[in-house]
């Protein structure tokens, strides 16, 4: 998979080493004919489920992860414009609350392309993307987070 | 014939890959069948969380079909239910 191509980058970072970067994401995607740029930033948060958290693990399995960004971004293109220009970066490693997990950059000519387009990748990682989250709580606990099951194989 | 099955999410607690032996001819759905065994043989706890029904096996570029041979030194890799963002 090119995660790399004219106006679409996907990437996976081990946070640890280095952090995501909301501008890097932005200057990506900006291009003269771009009047719109839209960014969703997801990041750690300090409570789920009635449970006071410290920091999210995310373990990834980078092929598939890439491709399906890859996809998603294709996806939104098709759907609403060939102009658009995404970029897909997520976390990969521990996160303290607050540690960003994953950026989503869309840019258009016009808003309405951005943001949809931006709404679309979000939904469809959290769906699709071969993505898994630990959480880790005050208490000293963890726990991996129950997800959605993958469609694909299995009873054919 | 042996198969190496890498491990993600709640199957990390196993380790990071798992190599099972299996006979000839086997098939994605046997695969599936023989890691919940061993599952539940290994880590009682983690069986009960019930992951395995609700997880897919793929190579480096697709989800593998259910009716798919495999091959012996194949690598594998096990998707459970994802929960990224």
């Amino acid at each position: 998979v090119d995660t790399l191509q004219a106006g679409l980058w996907a990437d996976i970072y081990n946070v640890e080493q280095r952090p995501l970067n909301p501008a890097e994401a932005v200057s990506f995607v900006e291009a003269p004919g771009n009047g719109a740029a839209v960014v969703f930033i997801g990041s750690v948060r300090n409570r789920n489920q009635g449970r006071d958290v410290v920091g999210v693990s995310y373990d990834v399995f980078e092929p598939l992860a890439k491709k399906s960004f890859v996809d998603i971004c294709e996806e939104a293109r098709r759907q609403w414009s060939p102009e658009l220009r995404m970029c897909i970066v997520h976390a990969k490693g521990r996160l303290d609350v607050g540690g960003i997990s994953v950026i989503i950059a869309a840019a258009s000519p016009h808003r309405d392309e951005a943001f949809k387009a931006c709404r679309y990748a979000i939904e469809e990682i959290k769906l699709r993307s071969a993505v898994w989250k630990q959480e880790h709580y005050t208490d000293g606990d963890s726990e991996w987070l129950q997800g959605h099951a993958l469609c694909g194989h299995s009873h054919d | 014939m042996k198969v190496t099955v890498q491990l993600h999410g709640a199957f990390k607690q196993l380790g990071d890959q798992i190599e099972l032996t299996l006979a000839y001819g086997t098939r994605v759905a046997d695969l599936q069948e023989l890691f919940m065994k061993t599952v539940e043989k290994c880590n009682p706890e983690l069986y009960k969380q019930g992951w395995l029904r609700a997880s897919r096996f793929c190579d480096d570029t697709r989800i593998l079909r259910a009716s798919q041979p495999l091959n012996d030194g194949q690598r594998l890799i096990i998707l459970p239910p994802v929960s990224g963002g």
